[in-house]
C-alpha cells in the first residue's frame, strides 16, 4: 500500500516537473488566437469597429469583449472567415457601424488643398505625402480607403473614389448557371 | 515516346485548310497598335514619345524588372500616340498601347538567309545568348508569352537533362508551327542548338505530331545538315499533347510535380516558334517584331498562315484572307478549345497570339443550357492532369475555393476536354478558370492587407518613438532648468551671506 502511494507520488512529481519545464521552455509569446484573428481582418485600420485598429479589435474578439460582426470593410466574407475560425455561427454585420461598400481610395483635389498636414497625421498607413503649406497627395496603392482623412480636412478637398476596373485587377466572372429548359 | 497519353481527346485537326497555301507576309498596315503588356509579368514602359520617329527594331518600350520583356518597333514608323486601345484580353477592356504610323515607303525587310552556320552557333557563350534573348524581348510564342530569358535563367540554374522543342500544335485548327517547320526548319534547329548551348542540356528532343507529315521529312533533312544528335519524336495527334506538362510526360515519362516547374525534374520545353525567334535574335540581332499567325476556321474565305508584324490589327488579316464568309458569327484568338472570344476585330496581333479563328454557328454546338451533373465520370477519364473534375465543380459551386485548391485546382490546364465530353453540357473549365482567378485576387488582397499592417505598425512605432524622444527632451530641459535655478539660489545665498559678513565687519 505504502509502496503504491510512493510510486504514484513519484510519477506525479516527475510528470509535474516535465510539464513545468516544457511550459517554460516552449512558452508562446503573445496571443496566438488574436494573431490568427488579425490575419483574417482586412487591415484597413479604419476604426469603424470602435477599436483603434485591426489589432485591438482582434484582441477584443479573442478576449470575448467584441462580437465578430463589427468589421465593416471586411463585410460578410470576413464574418464568414471569423465564424469558421472561432467555430461560431455567422451573424449579420452590425448595421449601426455602417454598411459594406465596394473598395475605395482617397483622392485629394489638389487645387483645393491648403497644405495643413491634418490628413497626413490622420492616415493610419502613411499613405499621404506632403508638407506644411504644400499640396498633399495620396499614394493610391497604399491607401486602404479607411476614410479617416475626411473629417480632419478643413476645406473638404478629399474625395473617395471607387477603384476602376482595369486589365490589372480584372478577374473572370463566376459562370452563370443557364439550365436547359 | 515513353508514356502515351491515355486521357485527352482525339479531335479532328482541321489542318489541311490552312496549310494549302504557303506562308504569306501580311501587308504593312496603316497603323500598328502595340500593347505594352504582351507578356506574363510587369508591362514594359514606353521609352518613346508621341511624335518621335523610330527605326525598325528600335526599342520602344523597356522591360521592367526581372519577369518582363522589351518591345521593339516592327518597322520604320512615327509614334502617333501612346493611349488606351482595345487589346486582346478576355475582359474586353482597353490597355495601354503605343500606336505607330508606318512610313509611306516602309516595306517588309528582305527574308533572312535560311542556311545555318553551326560553327558560329558553337562560338556563342551561354550568357551572351541569354542577354540577346532578353534584349530581343522574346517570349514563349506558343501562347503563354512567358519571357524566355527568365526560362533560360532557370535552365542555367538547374541541371537540365532533356531539352524538348515543342512542335506539337497546342490545339486543333492551329498550324503555325507546322508551317514554320515547312518554311524555315533551319531556324528551328538552329534555335534549338542555341538554347541547348545556353542551358547546357544533355540531350535534345524535337517533338512533332504525326499529322504534320510534310514537315517531318524537311525536319529530318535539317537535322542531318546540322549534324547534332537530335531525336525527332513523332507523336500521335491527341489533344492536348502540345501542353507543356503533358508533353513532358509523354516524352520522358516524368511528371512535373504540383506547384513545380519542369526544371525541377530536369526538363525544359521551348516552343518551336520561340526557338526560331531565338535563332534570329542571336544570329541576325533581330528582335521579336513578327510572328506566324494561323488565320482559319469555317468563317474565313481563304484560310492560311501569315507572317505578321506585331501590332497589325486583326481586321487587316481577315481582309487579307479574303474576308469573312456570310455565316461567320464569332472571332476567337487561339484555338477552339482554349481560345478567347474577341468582341472586336480592332485588336492587334500580339507576341502570344498564334491563331485567329472565325467561327460559324455550326462550329459552336453546345449553346443549349446545362443539365444537372449525373456523375458519369466522363470528365475524369479525359482530364489530362488526372484531377477530379466533378469534385472540383461541386466545391467551386459551393464557393469552397480553399478546399478546391487542396484538390489541386491549380494543376488544371483549362484544356476544356471535360466540357467537350460532358453529356450535361456543363462548362466545367469556366468554373475552374473563375476559381483560379478568384483565388489569385484573394491572394493579392491578402498581400495588400499584410502591407497595410506593416505600414500601420511602423507608423505606430514611429509615433511612439517620437513621443519618447519628446518626453526625453522635456525631462532634460526640466533638469537643466532645475540645476540652473539651484545654482542661482546658491549664488544668492552666498551673496547674502557675504553681505551679512560685511555688515558684521562693519
Amino acid at each position: 500500500m505504502l509502496i503504491t502511494v510512493f510510486i504514484f507520488a513519484l510519477i506525479t512529481l516527475g510528470a509535474g516537473l516535465v510539464l513545468g519545464y516544457v511550459s517554460q521552455r516552449y512558452k508562446v509569446e503573445g496571443d496566438p488566437v488574436a494573431d490568427r484573428i488579425e490575419a483574417l481582418l482586412p487591415q484597413t485600420q479604419c476604426g469603424q469597429c470602435d477599436y483603434a485598429g485591426c489589432r485591438p479589435y482582434a484582441e477584443a474578439i479573442a478576449s470575448g469583449d467584441a462580437d465578430i460582426n463589427r468589421c465593416v470593410p471586411g463585410g460578410e466574407s470576413t464574418i464568414q472567415d471569423l465564424a469558421e475560425l472561432l467555430d461560431r455561427e455567422p451573424i449579420p454585420l452590425d448595421e449601426e457601424l455602417g454598411e459594406e461598400k465596394p473598395p475605395v481610395v482617397a483622392v485629394i483635389i489638389e487645387e483645393l488643398c491648403i497644405g495643413c498636414t491634418k490628413c497626413i497625421q490622420a492616415c493610419p498607413v502613411d499613405a499621404i505625402l506632403g508638407t506644411a503649406k504644400h499640396m498633399h497627395t495620396v499614394i493610391a496603392e497604399e491607401c486602404t480607403g479607411c476614410e479617416l482623412c475626411l473629417p480632419p480636412c478643413p476645406v473638404d478637398c478629399i474625395e473617395l473614389v471607387g477603384i476602376p476596373e482595369s486589365i490589372d485587377n480584372w478577374h473572370w466572372p463566376r459562370p452563370e448557371r443557364r439550365l436547359a429548359s | 515516346m515513353k508514356h502515351p497519353m491515355q486521357a485527352g481527346l482525339a479531335l479532328p485537326g482541321h489542318r489541311s485548310i490552312s496549310t494549302e497555301l504557303p506562308v504569306a507576309r501580311a501587308p504593312v498596315p496603316a497603323e500598328l497598335i502595340i500593347p505594352v503588356a504582351q507578356h506574363i509579368g510587369t508591362p514594359a514602359t514606353p521609352v518613346v514619345a508621341s511624335g518621335d520617329h523610330v527605326k525598325r527594331g528600335q526599342l520602344i518600350a523597356a522591360a521592367q524588372g526581372f519577369v518582363s520583356a522589351n518591345i521593339h518597333a516592327p518597322i520604320d514608323a512615327s509614334v502617333k500616340a501612346i493611349e488606351y486601345r482595345p487589346v486582346p484580353h478576355p475582359s474586353g477592356l482597353n490597355g495601354m498601347c503605343i500606336v505607330l504610323e508606318p512610313d509611306a515607303d516602309a516595306e517588309w525587310p528582305s527574308p533572312v538567309p535560311k542556311a545555318m552556320d553551326r560553327e558560329i552557333i558553337s562560338a556563342c557563350a551561354p550568357m551572351d545568348i541569354k542577354k540577346k534573348i532578353r534584349d530581343a524581348g522574346i517570349v514563349g510564342l506558343g501562347g503563354a508569352a512567358f519571357p524566355t530569358s527568365v526560362k533560360i535563367k532557370n535552365g542555367i540554374d538547374h541541371h537540365i537533362d532533356t531539352l524538348i522543342i515543342n512542335g506539337c500544335e497546342c490545339e486543333p485548327w492551329i498550324t503555325c508551327d507546322e508551317m514554320l517547320f515547312r518554311e524555315r526548319p533551319q531556324h528551328v534547329i538552329g534555335g534549338s542548338c542555341l538554347i541547348q548551348q545556353a542551358i547546357q542540356a544533355d540531350k535534345r528532343v524535337l517533338a512533332i505530331e504525326e499529322e504534320e507529315s510534310e514537315a517531318i521529312d524537311l525536319l529530318r533533312d535539317a537535322i542531318v545538315d546540322c549534324g547534332d544528335p537530335i531525336h525527332l519524336e513523332v507523336l500521335p495527334t491527341r489533344y492536348p499533347t502540345g501542353s507543356e506538362k503533358q508533353l513532358i510526360q509523354i516524352v520522358t515519362d516524368k511528371e512535373v510535380p504540383a506547384h513545380g516547374l519542369p526544371a525541377d525534374i530536369g526538363v525544359a520545353v521551348y516552343n518551336a516558334g520561340t526557338a526560331a525567334a531565338v535563332y534570329r535574335a542571336v544570329m541576325f540581332d533581330e528582335p521579336l517584331i513578327s510572328r506566324f499567325v494561323t488565320v482559319s476556321g469555317p468563317g474565313i474565305k481563304q484560310p492560311r498562315v501569315l507572317e505578321v508584324l506585331l501590332g497589325t490589327p486583326v481586321k487587316d488579316l481577315i481582309e487579307f484572307c479574303g474576308g469573312k464568309t456570310e455565316d461567320a458569327n464569332g472571332l476567337i484568338m487561339g484555338g477552339a478549345m482554349m481560345g478567347l472570344g474577341l468582341s472586336t476585330d480592332e485588336v492587334p496581333v500580339t507576341k502570344g497570339m498564334n491563331s485567329i479563328l472565325l467561327t460559324t454557328p455550326a462550329m459552336m454546338q453546345d449553346t443549349q443550357g446545362e443539365l444537372p451533373c449525373i456523375r458519369c465520370g466522363a470528365c475524369a477519364e479525359v482530364c489530362p492532369s488526372q484531377l477530379a473534375p466533378q469534385q472540383l465543380l461541386a466545391l467551386i459551386r459551393a464557393e469552397d475555393l480553399e478546399q478546391a485548391q487542396r484538390w489541386n485546382l491549380e494543376d488544371c490546364i483549362e484544356c476544356g476536354c471535360c466540357n467537350a465530353v460532358c453529356p450535361s453540357h456543363i462548362p466545367l473549365s469556366s468554373y475552374y478558370r473563375y476559381a483560379k482567378s478568384e483565388l489569385r485576387a484573394q491572394g493579392m488582397a491578402k498581400r495588400k492587407a499584410q502591407q497595410s499592417k506593416q505600414r500601420y505598425e511602423f507608423r505606430n512605432e514611429r509615433l511612439e518613438r517620437a513621443k519618447r524622444e519628446r518626453e526625453e527632451k522635456m525631462r532634460k530641459k526640466k533638469e537643466a532648468l532645475q540645476a540652473a535655478n539651484k545654482a542661482k539660489a546658491r549664488a544668492a545665498m552666498k551673496e547674502e551671506a557675504e553681505a551679512a559678513e560685511k555688515e558684521q565687519d562693519a
